[in-house]
């Protein structure tokens, strides 16, 4: 186990660079605005511009360029400097990051609370109404874009603007200083996060608790006379909750990499998600390096704890 | 499952790449950060030059312009917003917005109080400048006693009182690659010693040159000395922020900072607020500023606080919640569209409308086939259906059609027909705000295209913005042009990119740039109509073009330079106004929208609106 997890390290370093590269290339392929014009401003001459681009280092050669960052970012964990909001980039991260963290987690929690208790009521009743309804509202919610349900919930709920005034609206969590108002500005966010992804992991564990349910070790433990609710919860279950374990590694890390970014807009959360839709419009290349370079790493980090947690919950895994 | 996860540990973060940078389709914004003007000479309401559509809509929903009797002090205004500013920095700042909060925090030498557009008044400056030696002195006297706040982000700051030396580092601070200033090399071009202060600067990017046409002889008296006599535009630009002092000892350690100057983020002001706090892409908050001394300006300073909150992306629900909220406004976003109806409608009284100062134009590409031909152009705005491109912004609510490029409220406006436009046989292409076909084919035919229609070669480009107003209004360019036989190749693309890469990149400019305009800097006629239709302009900036037509005409760029030496208003005024309509009778480009300014405030809050640019004054708002 120690020499695979060493492995997937490597592997993972490997892959930010690879992902950084790729950042790179996009950057200069494809028409992106040009960051020196865009911030000498509209009267700039080719000398104010000549001056910007060479203070940003933007004139020399890209491999230079990538050359530079990568060793600053891995040497000295710097991640450059913001063309547009003039500080670094890492402290814009951490900055944004701990909405984001608080976003995720609690839209997680949501989803696998009732994402898995739907999915096992619904297979243990099989084509019941029970099931046929959760099933049903399951392809609503997985067909309804994420972005207009945070509308929508908005015009229905928010304490500003809703139809019924019950949950604080857009941007309550930036106006909130106490923990309380904190938590409560973010339960519409985590019901709109968290009701597509509830529905898609209702569908897998329905689906990966029918296909365990008709196991033979299941047959053997009900013939053995254990109570159901026992052969469910500690057989079935078990075996069956391990695909849902891979879903969750990466669902967190990409929702933490920025995914997250149409909830966050809607509802005005200054998260990472919102900051790199703000540093693509105004092609803040090093901004968007540096949260696609965090973002893979979490992506590699949390592929890598499901990987070890798929070892633990199931005995036949083993690594090499 | 251990295959599986190593190849979604490559591709999920590589399609996460790959879409991060695909999602700058998504991006770009269409606000037009606005200024206003009055029609000169000041008044208490923002009065609308005479013209049907043009003065009804004002009338209905007019803009406060001066602190009401009423006026209590106390109290915290919310402002909502949708971006951040530009820059922190007073010295770099160059966005409308921006200024909102500058105009509360900072005291440039000259200022704009809110009902009075017709030419600055002295703020930092002590009086109105002298002016000698033909104009190509400007001496100024700086008031007294008047003190830093404390600085944002915390530490000692700076206790001795603003010295003339401080407003001339200020200037000079903005040739620095790390605050990067955008008109001081427009509106200075003129002073003494700035093309020598470059030149060091391209030396050493790190300390702040000394422009010799910057004297000080004595710490409350400043001179700007010109080669030329341009005083006018230079005492316009001494009322933008980066005149407002900034001392030398306290800020050049942040001002050697690479790649950007941190004194943005450390900045000390001296108006009657301060930034106390400011985190980027976040909120910025202004308190009283301690140190200000209450009636040493025009600005009241009524309440206690501002608390800007950014990152209101859906601007519709923030329309929304500032009108049924309490202690709001708007910040960097207008109402348009159906938010714009909705305020109309049911919250009329929280709605004011503002000429902003700006105007809306599709810039045909003069110098490329078809457009080099001037029929050829005349035939394009004579087909035009201009109301039908307003609407793509919300209708009559969104603005003035405009008939030339001169908007309300800008000295010239009048003198270059007003709303009505230039009249003469001559101008009948832009007579028609719905379009005229057969007055089109028959330019179409003086082109030689004896079947009024384009025939032959009829593809052209056209860049625009992708996100709406700036795609829905080329889409309605593209089918009036395809009216007249031209194959339309549209490609829109995230709005920077647009004109970074295209529109003001002369080598790569399309046929059609449908998404331009301007925006004045301060109330004169050069300030809106010398830079987009300068000839001078081209060659100076190559890939930060902003004469989108890439207009050369001789005479005009003659006529513009030596407007830019006169001095009496009236004759200043009747100058731009000439050549506004010389420029429209070459017809570089279909003029359609002279842009309102829509606020809107919560309805416990008194806006009042500075006219300057059609703003919020945060100085004069209060509430109720």
């Amino acid at each position: 186990m120690g020499r695979y997890i060493i492995r997937r390290i490597l592997w993972g370093i490997a892959m930010l660079f690879i992902v950084s590269a790729v950042v790179f290339l996009i950057f200069y392929v494809l028409p992106s605005a040009d960051p020196a014009v865009l911030r000498a401003g509209r009267n700039a001459g080719p000398q104010q511009i000549a001056e910007i681009r060479h203070s940003l280092g933007l004139d020399k050669p890209i491999y230079a360029q990538y050359v530079t960052y990568m060793g600053q970012v891995f040497l000295h964990f710097n991640f450059g400097f913001s063309y547009q909001y003039n500080v670094p980039v890492r402290q814009l991260i951490f900055s944004r990051l701990p909405a984001t963290v608080w976003l995720v987690t609690g839209a997680v929690i949501i989803w696998l609370g009732i994402g898995l208790s739907v999915g096992i009521i619904s297979a243990i009743r099989r084509r019941s109404l029970i099931d046929r309804a959760s099933m049903t509202g399951s392809l609503a919610l997985i067909s309804a874009p994420v972005f207009w349900l945070g509308l929508v919930s908005l015009y229905l709920f928010a304490d500003d603007i809703g139809v019924w005034k019950i949950f604080p609206g857009q941007g309550s969590y930036a106006a909130a200083s106490t923990f309380p108002q904190k938590f409560a500005s973010m339960i519409l966010p985590w019901l709109v996060l968290a009701a597509a992804t509830s529905a898609v992991y209702a569908r897998y564990m329905r689906a990966s608790m029918i296909d365990t349910m008709s196991e033979d070790y299941i047959r053997t433990a009900r013939a053995k006379g254990l109570p159901e609710r026992t052969v469910i919860r500690r057989h079935a279950v078990r075996s069956a909750i391990t695909p849902i374990v891979t879903l969750v590694g990466l669902d967190v890390g990409t929702l933490l990499a920025g995914n997250a970014i149409l909830t966050e807009t809607v509802f005005n959360i200054p998260g990472v998600g919102r900051l790199l839709y703000n540093a693509i419009n105004v092609s803040d290349l090093t901004t968007i390096q540096g949260i696609t370079l965090f973002g893979a790493f979490f992506i590699v980090f949390f592929n890598l704890v499901v990987d070890i947690g798929y070892a633990y919950l199931d005995p036949r895994v083993r690594y090499s | 499952m251990g295959s599986r996860s190593r190849l979604l540990g490559v591709l999920v973060p590589g399609l996460l790449a790959i879409s991060s940078i695909g999602l700058a389709a998504c991006g770009g914004s269409s606000n037009s950060s606005n200024s206003a003007g009055s029609s000169g000479g000041g008044s208490s309401s923002s009065s609308a030059p005479s013209g049907s559509n043009v003065s009804s809509e004002l009338a209905k929903f007019p803009a406060v312009v001066t602190a009401p009797a009423a006026a209590k002090k106390g109290g915290t205004l919310s402002v909502i917003a949708d971006g951040d500013v530009d820059y922190i920095d007073p010295g770099a700042a160059y966005y409308q917005p921006t200024y909102m909060i500058d105009l509360a925090v900072d005291s440039p030498l000259m200022g704009w109080p809110p009902n009075d557009t017709a030419a600055p008044v002295p703020l930092l400056a002590s009086a109105a400048p002298t002016i000698t030696n033909s104009g190509k002195t400007i001496t100024f006297h700086i008031k007294p006693n008047v003190h830093y706040s404390p600085p944002l982000g915390g530490g000692t700051g700076w206790t001795k009182p603003v010295v003339s030396q401080d407003v001339k580092y200020a200037i000079e601070r903005g040739l620095l690659p790390g605050v990067p200033n955008g008109y001081l090399g427009l509106y200075f071009a003129d002073l003494q010693g700035l093309s020598q202060a470059q030149a060091a600067v391209k030396k050493d990017p790190t300390k702040a040159p000394d422009i010799s046409g910057i004297t000080t002889p004595n710490s409350s008296t400043i001179v700007f000395t010109l080669t030329k006599p341009s005083s006018i535009g230079v005492i316009d630009a001494l009322s933008l922020p980066l005149s407002s002092p900034v001392p030398q000892a306290y800020a050049a350690k942040y001002d050697s900072k690479t790649p950007s100057s941190t004194y943005g983020a450390h900045q000390i002001d001296v108006g009657p607020y301060y930034i106390s706090s400011y985190q980027a892409g976040k909120q910025i908050t202004l308190l009283r500023n301690p140190n200000y001394t209450a009636g040493s300006d025009f600005r009241p300073a009524f309440v206690d606080k501002v608390a800007v909150q950014e990152g209101f992306a859906d601007t519709n629900s923030a329309i929304s919640k500032i009108l049924t909220g309490s202690d709001m406004i708007n910040f960097d976003f207008s109402a348009t569209g159906e938010s714009l109806k909705l305020a109309a409608t049911k919250y009329p009284k929280q709605l004011t409308l503002t000429p902003a100062g700006g105007n809306r134009f599709v810039a045909l590409n003069t110098q490329k086939p078809p457009f080099n031909n001037i029929n050829v152009r005349k035939a394009v705005i004579a087909a035009s259906d201009r109301d039908a491109l307003r609407n793509t912004r919300g209708g009559v609510l969104a603005g003035g059609l405009a008939t030339h490029f001169i908007p309300p409220g800008i000295p010239g406006y009048q003198q270059a027909g007003g709303a009505a436009g230039p009249s003469g046989a001559q101008f009948d292409f832009i007579q028609h705000p719905t379009g005229d076909m057969a007055l089109a084919e028959s330019y179409m035919k003086k082109a030689g295209y004896s079947s009024g229609k384009c025939t032959g070669n009829c593809t052209i480009t056209m860049v625009s913005g992708n996100v709406p107003p700036a795609s829905d209004t080329a889409q309605v360019v593209k089918a009036q042009l395809s009216q007249l036989g031209f194959n339309v190749q549209l490609h829109p693309v995230e709005q920077a990119v647009m004109y970074t890469k295209f529109c003001s990149v002369v080598a790569n400019e399309p046929n059609v740039c449908p998404n331009v305009g301007w925006i004045k800097d301060f109330n004169d006629g050069q300030a809106m109509i010398d830079i987009p239709f300068n000839g001078g302009t081209i060659t100076a900036s190559p890939t930060n073009n902003s004469n989108w037509p890439q207009l050369n005409n001789p005479t005009i760029n003659a006529a513009l330079a030596a407007a830019k030496l006169i001095v009496d208003p009236t004759a200043r005024a009747a100058a731009y106004g000439k050549i506004d309509d010389e420029i429209m009778a070459q017809a570089p480009a279909i003029p359609w929208l002279w842009d309102y300014e829509a606020n809107v405030s919560s309805s416990d809050v008194l806006p009042v609106i500075n006219e300057f640019n059609g703003l919020t004054d945060l100085a004069f708002t209060s509430i109720k």
